[in-house]
């Protein structure tokens, strides 16, 4: 898996260096902060120096924060119906014989 | 006919505990169930949905972990609802693997401003559990862990879902005409 992807993202511009499939197979993991200790400074090490891979981590980031904000984002008036209703759930529900 | 009588001490106890487990959590609730729908205004009667049968259900939950246990509800009544969401929902990932899953070409990288509009569409066009992931992972920043216990899957499964996910997202935003029409020098960016 780590190959093939290795090969689709990088080896297309004629970059091949040892230490890319590992890092490239990390990079996720790295960017959500889930990369153990253990190999955290080896594989930012290999980012910093490899600049296809370096291209591809900014790429991701990029992608992570663009979603953070979205995601973040629910139409207000949608929004606001959705208090409404909470606040007089109760009406709805004591109503229905259960 | 007026239940009042009956039910007043019981739901006046109830509305009280909904107001301070379920209420808070409205707007979470809002965004992950945008996260499960294609639209706002099916994410706004899922929404519904989920805090009436968490009303009806408040009775039986220990309070602990409301922001989970809404989850859990507003997941179980979108699965529940129709057919296209239970299997998109709960798919295994061999099921909701498909052409797209390959690394983007280096042409189509990603490399300008990326526009909400152009975003959400994007991650409109992602199946179910995978769109969910990301929301949970980027946008309420749980951990892997977190996750992976929320969805009842393994962490690994979180894992190949965020990286598939981005890929997908990734190539989208490429591709797109407005990310031609920003002028993008594709050229460029393969050396870059
Ligand atoms: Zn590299």
């Amino acid at each position: 898996m780590n190959g093939r992807e290795h090969d689709g993202g990088v080896a297309g511009s004629g970059h091949v260096e040892p230490g890319c499939a590992e890092a490239l197979a990390k990079l996720q993991d790295l960017i959500d902060g889930e990369l153990p200790a253990s190999s955290a400074p080896r594989i930012m090490a290999h980012l910093e120096a490899c600049p296809p891979c370096g291209f591809e981590r900014e790429a991701f980031e990029r992608i992570k924060a663009a979603v953070a904000s979205c995601g973040n984002y629910v139409d207000a008036e949608s929004m606001q119906r959705l208090r409404t209703f909470a606040s007089r759930v109760a009406e709805f529900v004591d109503d229905d014989p259960s | 006919m007026s239940g009042e009588a009956a039910t007043a001490p019981d739901g006046s106890a109830r509305r009280q505990r909904f107001e301070e487990l379920i209420v808070p959590e409205v707007e979470f609730l809002a965004r992950v169930t945008r996260s499960m729908s294609r639209s706002t205004a099916e994410a706004e009667d899922l929404a519904q949905d989920a805090l009436l049968k968490a009303y009806r259900a408040l009775d039986g939950f220990d309070g602990r972990h409301p922001r989970a246990w809404l989850y859990r509800i507003a997941r179980n009544t979108a699965i529940n609802r129709d057919q296209r969401n239970r299997e998109l929902l709960l798919s295994e990932d061999e099921e909701i693997d498909g052409a797209g899953d390959v690394m983007a070409e280096p042409e189509s990288q990603v490399v300008g401003p990326i526009l909400d509009a152009e975003l959400q569409t994007a991650l409109d066009a992602l199946p179910p559990a995978f769109r969910i992931v990301l929301q949970l992972v980027d946008v309420e920043g749980m951990r892997y862990q977190e996750a992976a216990e929320l969805l009842d899957v393994p962490v690994g499964t979180i894992m190949s879902r965020l990286h598939r996910a981005r890929n997908r997202v990734r190539r989208a935003l490429a591709g797109s005409p407005l990310d031609r029409s920003r002028g993008v020098d594709r050229s460029t960016e393969v050396e870059a």
